[in-house]
């Protein structure tokens, strides 16, 4: 069982840089100190979203380590990490989830190798479906995680993981599915010349999902993050 | 001239119907009466915020038209068409907006709006519901027109602002801005995505710095217009 903790923040506009200097200097959950491992930082760019959105997804081995988590949140240092952070926002939305389907190692290793600056930051799009029955848009969604690809041609991208609520029906009926892109998989997928009405390698859930939420995002953090284990 | 603008949240699976019943029978029922007219059609990419949407514009010649145009909606020659339309989405956002006095908007008119669908091409949006904080529409309103639209498109890097507008009273959320601008070549979609804007951009007293006293939220969308919609 891998637990995912998902926070999505909404940033104050000038505070941009500093919300980000802030995540690099004083880690907070997934990070050195702290309790699982951040698996994903990034920024929703502008096209794609609500303005200064930031997203990260911390992962947590099992049930034992969300308490240690909780403990941590607790804790002078999780208690000075939350006041720095959120006084930088105008809001945080947090949620726990279950990985069902992939694995987010590769994200993870994106995360940390992410140079920041210069280099091109790794792409990803994450949408959160609304499904009318969620044990069977998890099943559809496994099926098609262990079929692969159907495209011939290399996909606009590419589905890495998919998770749904921790607490199942208790929660929202929702599946969110993490994808990540080729690296030229977004010049393709909006190609003026020939675009793409459906982007390649997007899992087919047309079925199940009654709505769909999908913002895409780009890596943020660089180097100095501390890699995810 | 009002812009009545409108959101379709479609239903899974209804999207090139809901726009072969725009295009081919609500545009033209639209477009018999003199003072209305559809204007815009464009459709979300798969990675806007939500999906699948389609986005409306709709010219209509003042408040007397518009009072015209729910009437015919409610109880007239365009009632059967708009239930055949709302059965095809979850829902609607509908906002009425009018012109900025430094809209750059080429159409000031419903009578220049064509009444025929259009040949294209289509072309790529940024499409941006900008609200202001509280008390600051005006000071925004005035950095738009005295800084931004000072800008180049050099400066914007390939994105052009096309049509800036506002809710008008009893339209929709206010104080709130409409931005709709074009990106003018994958390269300028592909970096407004990829890359950072460079942090000496955001630096104290920069245009984005300043502007970012009276607004830092917004929703914004990747759309492209339909290569039949009447404007481009």
């Amino acid at each position: 069982m891998t637990v995912l903790l998902q926070d999505c923040f909404q940033v104050k506009g000038r505070e941009e840089l500093p919300f980000e200097e802030a995540l690099r200097e004083r880690p907070g959950p997934g990070q050195a100190g702290a309790p699982g491992r951040l698996v994903l930082a990034a920024w929703v760019p502008h096209g794609a979203g609500e303005g200064y959105e930031f997203v990260t997804l911390t992962e947590l081995a099992d049930s034992t380590e969300l308490s240690a988590l909780y403990r941590w949140h607790a804790s002078p240092d999780g208690a000075a990490w939350n006041a720095t952070v959120q006084g930088m926002c105008y809001g945080q939305l947090s949620t726990l989830h279950e990985l069902r389907h992939g694995t987010l190692a590769t994200v993870a290793a994106q995360t940390a190798a992410h140079g920041g600056g210069e280099t091109r930051p790794p792409l990803y799009r994450l949408d959160r479906l609304t499904v009318s029955n969620p044990a069977d848009a998890l099943a559809s969604v496994g099926k098609q995680f262990a079929s692969g690809p159907a495209a011939a041609d290399p996909p606009v991208m590419t589905p890495v993981a998919c998770w749904s609520p921790l607490l199942s029906l208790l929660d929202t009926p929702q599946v969110s599915v993490l994808y990540r892109f080729a690296d030229d998989g977004f010049r393709r997928a909006v190609d003026l010349d020939s675009p793409v009405e459906y982007w390649s390698g997007e899992l087919d859930l047309e079925a199940h999902a009654t709505a769909r939420h999908t913002r895409i995002l780009r890596g943020a953090l660089g180097a100095s993050t501390s890699p995810a284990s | 001239m009002l812009w009545l603008h409108q959101v379709h949240h479609l239903r899974p699976a209804t999207r090139d119907r809901f726009a072969q019943v725009v295009q081919e029978r609500w545009l033209p029922e639209v477009a018999t009466r003199p003072d209305t007219r559809l204007a815009w059609f464009a459709t979300s990419t798969r990675g806007a915020v939500h999906a699948d949407e389609a986005v409306t514009i709709t010219g209509v010649a003042d408040g007397a038209a518009l009072a015209e145009l729910g009437a015919r909606v409610h109880s007239g020659d365009l009632t059967d068409l708009a239930a055949e339309l709302s059965s095809l989405r979850d829902g609607v956002q509908t906002r009425i907006l009018e012109p900025l006095d430094y809209d750059p908007f080429a159409v000031t008119s419903v009578t220049e709006i064509p009444a025929q669908p259009g040949t294209g091409p289509s072309r790529s949006y940024m499409h941006d519901f900008v609200p202001p904080t509280f008390g600051n529409m005006r000071a925004y309103e005035d950095m738009m027109r005295e800084r931004y639209m000072a800008l180049t498109e050099q400066d914007l890097s390939g994105v052009a602002l096309r049509a800036s507008w506002r809710t008008v009273p009893g339209g929709g959320p206010v104080p709130e801005m409409f931005n709709l601008s074009e990106i003018r070549s994958t390269a300028a979609l592909e970096r407004l995505v990829t890359e950072e804007i460079p942090r000496e951009y955001k630096a104290m007293g920069t245009w984005m710095w300043t502007a970012l006293a009276t607004r830092d939220r917004w929703t914004t969308r990747l759309l492209r217009s339909a290569p039949w919609s009447p404007l481009q």
